[in-house]
Order: C-alpha cells, then sequence, then structure tokens
C-alpha cells in the first residue's frame, strides 16, 4: 500500500468523532440474550414471512421467516420457544414484525466453526455459492444496498473483462469502527470470503480500501492472501464522509465517474463491507447463517465504547449494559450513524442483521441550536458529494415547484444527510429532499 | 413503549459546531482587534465611528423586528455587520451618516435584494455606499473624491521619499488630522523611527544585495500605520485575523485569494501607465499597502452570504474583483476601488451561482 491517501472529489466532509473505541481490545462478545425479539424485516427490506407460530421450539440458525419480494431468510439467533409474533413500532413511524423466542435447548452455532484451520482448495460450484449466501442470509450493514445477495448474483452474470471486488475495511463515519474491528480480527474470514468471491468470477481482482489505522492488520491479511495465490491490491482512503458510498468508492479507488445513485455491480464491480466478506465465508464454508452482528457502540454517554458481536435480536437495552451502561447526560442513542441512523428511545428495541452501530450521545455531541434563516452560505451546496444545492431544492420543494426541483437534480440525491448536518441554519434539508424524492416517486 | 426520557430526533443525529450566530459572532470576533487598533490609532472619532454604527444597527433590527412582529434577531449577525460597516469608514465620517448608512443598509438588505433568505448585497456595504453618497465619509487624498487630480497618482509608489512624508504631504499636514500616528510619524518619533529603522535593516542585509529596494514608510503602513480606513489601519493585522476567518471557514477563502492575486497581477501590468512608466512596470506592494484591497477581500467580498459557493464561480467573481477594483483604481476611485468593485459585482453573484454550480458530470 503506498502513496496517499485517496478520496473523492466533490464535497464530503471530514467528521469528527464523539468518544475513542479501543480497537486492540478486538470483538466483545456479548452474553446471549435469554430472550430474543428476532426482526423478519429492517427498516427498508421487505419483511420475511413467518413460518412459526407461538409454542413451536426452534433451533439455533433455524429458517423463522421465509424470503419474500428482494428479502433474504430470517433465522433464529438462539434456540428455544417462540413466545409470540407482534410488531415493534420504531420511533418516528413504522412497524417492524417481530419473533420472540425465549432461550432454551441447545447451541449449535455458537462453539467456533470449521473456519480458522486451513484455507479450503475447493469451492462449492457457483450456483450453489450463489444459493448458500442468500438463504444464508448474508446482508450487508449500514448501507442503502444491504442486499448483497442480489448485488452478488447480478454481478457474477457480467461478462466483464476486468471484474472487481472492492472491500471497505473502514467505517463511513469516525464513530463506528466496526468494520475496522473487524478486519483486524478475522482476516483469515477475509481471505476466505473474497476466494470465495474469486471463485465466482475467476479473473476477478480484489481491492481492499483501508485507512490509516488498519495498516497493522492489512499485512495480517497480506500473508494469508500471499499463501492463497489471491490478486488483491490495497488501497488507502481519506477520512471522508461518505466514502462509503458505492459510486464515490468505486470513484475513490477507480478514478472512474458512475451514474450517482446507479448500482456498479451489472458494470462488473462488486463493493461490500469487510464485515459481509466474513459472512459469506461463513456462509459458504461453514453453512452458518447469519444470526449474529457485529457493530460498534460509542459516543460519549457510554462507559466503555467498544465493538460488540452480539446475537440478532438482543435489545439496546442489553447491549448498553455490556458496555458498562450509560452516563447521566444521556441525550439520544441511534441506532445506525449518526448522519443516516435513526434515534431510539425505546430500549427493547433488538438489534437487527444491518445494524452497524449504536450511538450513545450525549448533550455536548449533538449540537443542536435553534432554527433560522439561511444565511446562503454554501456550506451545504460546497459539502454535497453529488454536487447538488441543497439549500435551492429546499426553497424550491417549499414553494411546491417539484418539476424545477426535478430540474436541479433531486432524483439524484443519496439522502447522505451532509448538507443538514453542516447547515448553521440547522434547515431539515435532508428530510425535506427526502420527502420530495418521494412525493416524485 | 417505555419513557426513557431520551429525545427522538430526524437525521442527522450530529450536527457541524457552525452556527449562524457562531459564525457571525467568529466575525465579529475577527474584527474587534482590528477596531481596537483603530481606537488606539485614530482616538475617539474612531471610536465614536464603531459605536454609533452599531448601536444604529441594533436599533434598527429591533424597530424592525417589532414592526414586523417577527422574533428578535440573534445579536451576533448584527455586530458584525455593523463592525464591518464601520471598519469600511475613515474615522472623520460624519456621525450622522454613519447612523443613516447602518440603518438604511440593514433595511435594504432586510426587506431588498432578496431579503434576509436571498441576500445578493450585504448590509454593510449598502451602508457605507449610503455614507458616501451623502458626503459623510470625508474628503482625503485617499478617498477618491478629490482625486481628480490623481494625488495617489502622483505617488511614485518606488519613489525615495517615504510614503509616510508623502502622506502627510498629500494630505495637506499632519498638523490638521487628529490620527495620533500621523502626528507621530511627523514628528519624527516613535514608529517613523522604528519603520526607518526596519526599512533600513532590510534594504541593507536582505533587499538591496538582491537588487530591491523598500521605500520608507512602506513597513509603517503595515505594521499599522496603514491608509486611513479603520480596517485596514494595520494591515499585518488585517492578516493575522483573517487566518481564523480561513481556518474555520467563516469566508469563502477562494475569493480572497483569487482577488487579491488578479489585483497583483493587474497592477503589475497595468499601474505604471498613469504615471508615465509602461506596461508591466506597477508598484504592487505600494497597491496592495495603500489601495485597501486586503479588509475588502477578507472581510467584505468574500462574505459567506454574498459571495459564489462553488469552485468555479468563486474563482470568477475574484477575477471579476481583481480587474474592476484595478480599472476603478486606476480610474480615480482610490481608497474605495476595492468596495466599488464588490458592490457592483455583489449584484451579479446569483447569475455566478447559476452559471457555475457544482454539479457532477456523470456517466
Amino acid at each position: 500500500m503506498t502513496g496517499s491517501a485517496r478520496t473523492f472529489r466533490t464535497g464530503g466532509i471530514v467528521p469528527v468523532s464523539t468518544s475513542t473505541v479501543p480497537l486492540e481490545r478486538g470483538i466483545w462478545k456479548a452474553t446471549l440474550p435469554s430472550v430474543a425479539n428476532i426482526p423478519l424485516g429492517a427498516p427498508g427490506e421487505d419483511p420475511a414471512v413467518c413460518l412459526v407460530k407461538p409454542g413451536d421450539l426452534v433451533r439455533e440458525g433455524m429458517v423463522i421467516g421465509a424470503a419474500h419480494g428482494k428479502g433474504v431468510p430470517v433465522h433464529a439467533s438462539i434456540p428455544g420457544k417462540v413466545r409470540g409474533i407482534s410488531n415493534f413500532k420504531i420511533d418516528g413511524g413504522g412497524e417492524m414484525p417481530v419473533v420472540t423466542i425465549d432461550l432454551a435447548g441447545e447451541f449449535s452455532h455458537h462453539a467456533p466453526g470449521t473456519l480458522g484451520g486451513k484455507q479450503p482448495t475447493d469451492f462449492p460450484p457457483r450456483d450453489e455459492i450463489l444459493r448458500l449466501i442468500r438463504s444464508m442470509g448474508v446482508t450487508e450493514s449500514g448501507r442503502l444496498e444491504w442486499n448483497i445477495a442480489e448485488r452478488v448474483r447480478v454481478w457474477a452474470g457480467t461478462n466483464s473483462a476486468k471484474p472487481r471486488i472492492i472491500v471497505a475495511a473502514f467505517d463511513p463515519e469516525p464513530n463506528l469502527r466496526t468494520e475496522q474491528a473487524v478486519f483486524a480480527a478475522y482476516p483469515f474470514e477475509i481471505v476466505l470470503g473474497l476466494r470465495v468471491l474469486v471463485a465466482l468470477m475467476p479473473n476477478a481482482q480484489a481491492i481492499i480500501c483501508t485507512n490509516y489505522k488498519t495498516a497493522q492488520s492489512t499485512r495480517a491479511v497480506q500473508e494469508i492472501a500471499g499463501e492463497t495465490g489471491l490478486r488483491a491490491r490495497y488501497v488507502r482512503v481519506a477520512p471522508k464522509y461518505p466514502q462509503h458510498d458505492e459510486n464515490l468508492l468505486v470513484e475513490t479507488v477507480l478514478g472512474r465517474a458512475t451514474p450517482v445513485g446507479s448500482g456498479v455491480a451489472d458494470r462488473g464491480i462488486l463493493t461490500l463491507n469487510a464485515s459481509t466478506l466474513v459472512l459469506i465465508a461463513r456462509a459458504v464454508i461453514d453453512k452458518r447463517p447469519v444470526i449474529e452482528r457485529s457493530f460498534t457502540v460509542s459516543g460519549s454517554a457510554i462507559k466503555f465504547p467498544r465493538v460488540v458481536t452480539a446475537r440478532i435480536g438482543i435489545t439496546v437495552a442489553e447491549v448498553l449494559q455490556e458496555c458498562g451502561g450509560v452516563a447521566a447526560n444521556i441525550r439520544k442513542i441511534v441506532i445506525g450513524d449518526s448522519f443516516r441512523g435513526r434515534t431510539v428511545t425505546d430500549l427493547s428495541e433488538p438489534i437487527e442483521r444491518t445494524t452497524s452501530g449504536l450511538l450513545v450521545l450525549a448533550d455536548g455531541d449533538i449540537h443542536e441550536a435553534e432554527q433560522t434563516d439561511c444565511i446562503q452560505c454554501g456550506y451545504c451546496v460546497q459539502s454535497c458529494p453529488v454536487g447538488l444545492e441543497p439549500m435551492r431544492l429546499f426553497k424550491l420543494l417549499q414553494l411546491g415547484r417539484h418539476d424545477q426541483a426535478l430540474a436541479n437534480g433531486i432524483a439524484d440525491c443519496t439522502q447522505c444527510g451532509i448538507c443538514s448536518s453542516v447547515c448553521p441554519a440547522r434547515l431539515p434539508l435532508t428530510q425535506t429532499i427526502a420527502g420530495g424524492m418521494h412525493n416524485n416517486d | 413503549m417505555t419513557d426513557t426520557g431520551l429525545s427522538h430526533a430526524a437525521p442527522p443525529q450530529i450536527f457541524s459546531r457552525a452556527t449562524v450566530s457562531s459564525i457571525h459572532r467568529g466575525i465579529f470576533l475577527c474584527e474587534l482587534p482590528l477596531a481596537a487598533w483603530a481606537v488606539l490609532s485614530y482616538g475617539l472619532p474612531a471610536l465614536l465611528t464603531i459605536s454609533v454604527a452599531l448601536l444604529a444597527t441594533l436599533g434598527t433590527s429591533i424597530a424592525l423586528t417589532r414592526l414586523a412582529k417577527r422574533p428578535a434577531r440573534d445579536v451576533f449577525p448584527l455586530l458584525a455587520s455593523g463592525m464591518t460597516l464601520a471598519l469600511l469608514l475613515p474615522p472623520s465620517a460624519s456621525v450622522f451618516a454613519v447612523a443613516l448608512g447602518a440603518a438604511a443598509g440593514l433595511v435594504a438588505a432586510e426587506t431588498m435584494f432578496g431579503g434576509r433568505s436571498g441576500q445578493w448585497m450585504s448590509a454593510p456595504v449598502v451602508g457605507v455606499l449610503l455614507v458616501l453618497l451623502l458626503g459623510g465619509a470625508g474628503n482625503s487624498a485617499f478617498l477618491g473624491s478629490n482625486l481628480a487630480g490623481g494625488a495617489w497618482q502622483a505617488l511614485p509608489g518606488d519613489s525615495q521619499v517615504p510614503i509616510a512624508e508623502q502622506l502627510v504631504s498629500i494630505r495637506g499636514g499632519a498638523a490638521a488630522s487628529t490620527n495620533p500616528a500621523e502626528l507621530v510619524r511627523s514628528s519624527g518619533l516613535g514608529a517613523a523611527q522604528v519603520d526607518q529603522a526596519v526599512t533600513s535593516f532590510l534594504n541593507s542585509r536582505l533587499l538591496n544585495p538582491a537588487g530591491a529596494n523598500l521605500p520608507g514608510g512602506y513597513f509603517a503602513a503595515f505594521g499599522g500605520l496603514g491608509t486611513e480606513l479603520l480596517g485596514n489601519s494595520s494591515l499585518l493585522l488585517v492578516l493575522l485575523c483573517s487566518l481564523p476567518l480561513i481556518e474555520r471557514r467563516l469566508v469563502h477563502a477562494n475569493v480572497s485569494f483569487w482577488f487579491l492575486g488578479t489585483y497583483s497581477l493587474a497592477i503589475l501590468v497595468f499601474a505604471g501607465l498613469p504615471v508615465g512608466q509602461g506596461l508591466g512596470q506597477g508598484n504592487i506592494l505600494f497597491h496592495l499597502l495603500f489601495g485597501g484591497p486586503l479588509f475588502c477581500a477578507f472581510f467584505v467580498s468574500a462574505d459567506l452570504g454574498t459571495a459564489p459557493w462553488s469552485t468555479r464561480g468563486q474563482i470568477v467573481f475574484g477575477l471579476l474583483l481583481g480587474l474592476l477594483s484595478v480599472a476603478l483604481r486606476l480610474g480615480g476611485a482610490g481608497i474605495y476601488a476595492p468596495l466599488f468593485a464588490t458592490a457592483a459585482l455583489q449584484p451579479l453573484v446569483p447569475i455566478i451561482r447559476g452559471g457555475y454550480r457544482a454539479r457532477k458530470a456523470a456517466g
């Protein structure tokens, strides 16, 4: 890995961290929950069709929800007895169907799997790999395009002369450290996951994007990759948000601008998180379904910020306890990152398959202020990674001029949240533009 | 749902530290040292000009708020606006004209030119123009009104006669001035001696061996005896105070740099012509120190609310500002040339914003 850190050209910001997550302590394994509220579909997903009913006994890893629409199957994260199926009300509107399971019976996936030994030389056939990625419920965290199985299928179906796999071994913002921790903790699985994907596209080149903090982990991956003959390139990226977004990552790595908001998988480019590679390796080689998720718990109001691996369905309250509890000046708990994440006020909300972080924020972290008139400072324009003029769109939408908003590129907004974040007048730019996009649909 | 006392909010969940109030507080704080130096240099007239500008701005805002039955405005945008206006004026400005200019500038900026959220001309610029129209800025060699004789043009810039002495002679003698700095300078004590000592040191040790020469008075002008706009009293201080503005992104610094760069280049190319020298013989240092562009470049033209947003737009705006400033200065506008150029170009900013968007080419 040589040269200076790369990044995309237009807009973006360098966010500030609210706490330090010590990566050297590795990933904290959370205590198994006595009750799991397993979501059948995270917000934005097509919920799975429930296959169990109250009173049913389920095994660990058993399919309890069948894939529906663009969704993926849902597995029981703990063994036990189904207590009930209900709808969990999400803050800010919407509902999430959940299956509640009381812990009972034996664990089959809790013990370490077969991974960790030697790298295999043979891989399942192509169709079997694609089936396993989907049927084991592999999903990406913290991305708009969470459905990795579908993206892998599209990517593997292209006849690109130079297929590429771009791995984001860095986190979208400094409050999260999940991808870095996973990259450091599971180099074997990272390489294995890449080899599984290369088995789908034999001439594919792997490009692993890291930041300056992951140099040590990069060496471990490099060594294992070298032993297996995996062709991989390493690129250092700048800590800029939203570096994680697919089109911007491709621009950063390949220097190639792609139409904003469009997928790149059909162009022979697959982008995914390091943690997703680990899930793919486990799903394909170990036949292990996604029953747990690694995520960051950070923010100045949490006692012990750390990266945690916990079973899906564990509650926010239990996770907070795992991290030593919260400080008295706690103001806000956020699921996801600080730009796109949503607030949680009900601490019984379960952790989902796509959860990337839990931010426990104190008053001083948030920098709330009273909404004022726009002063035309242009911060939103200069920060927009798509090159839009959010304040112009905001005004047009307030005046009800949707056609002009469309002409000004509203459809290209990726709702990264930067404009609202940097607005000194605290105008709800992202929310208004998102509403306008919805109206235009 | 359990009531946890936690707040529910739509994303983003963390905002940047900058608020409208903090931006203007930052600008105001950066202007305070300039104001203090101006008061130190020019005494009571400077204090009076600054106080009147601030009070008139605050008073007008209160009156407007009550008339329109709107919630009260944050005080820092008003303080920053009033202070900028004051620093664009000479100490000899008429108090009545300053009060009227500050009030009218605020009314105009709030009710015309797109209002609070659509400003395309800043209140201080409008205010100063009104003061000048009322003739309230006094009449001196550097204010343009008696420049018909080309007073500044008589200054060769590279003459061996110290600039300080030339200034005194142009103004008809420092004795008439209330400027303590000029009194010190004309008395041959203090600043004048420092200027002489530093100038000789620089010339003998650095510049003369390199084939260059720094005329007397330049160092004094740079350090604290600058041209007679309050904001330009110390150009060193202007530069120092602009650093936090740039670092904290309280101004669009691209505009400042392109403005000053273009201004310097155009001066080099054209400014020799009016004094009988050829193309490319202009004295950049003289026109930077005595042309009034520095305060204007950092505190007025690069104002967040009235400058273009995209980098390309800012470059175009800075280029136009530099060229127009030089054209106006060579045409006789003197020290107010950068301000006139800003006033002339600010209304064009919406067009520049529209023409030079940051939009990325896709595909």
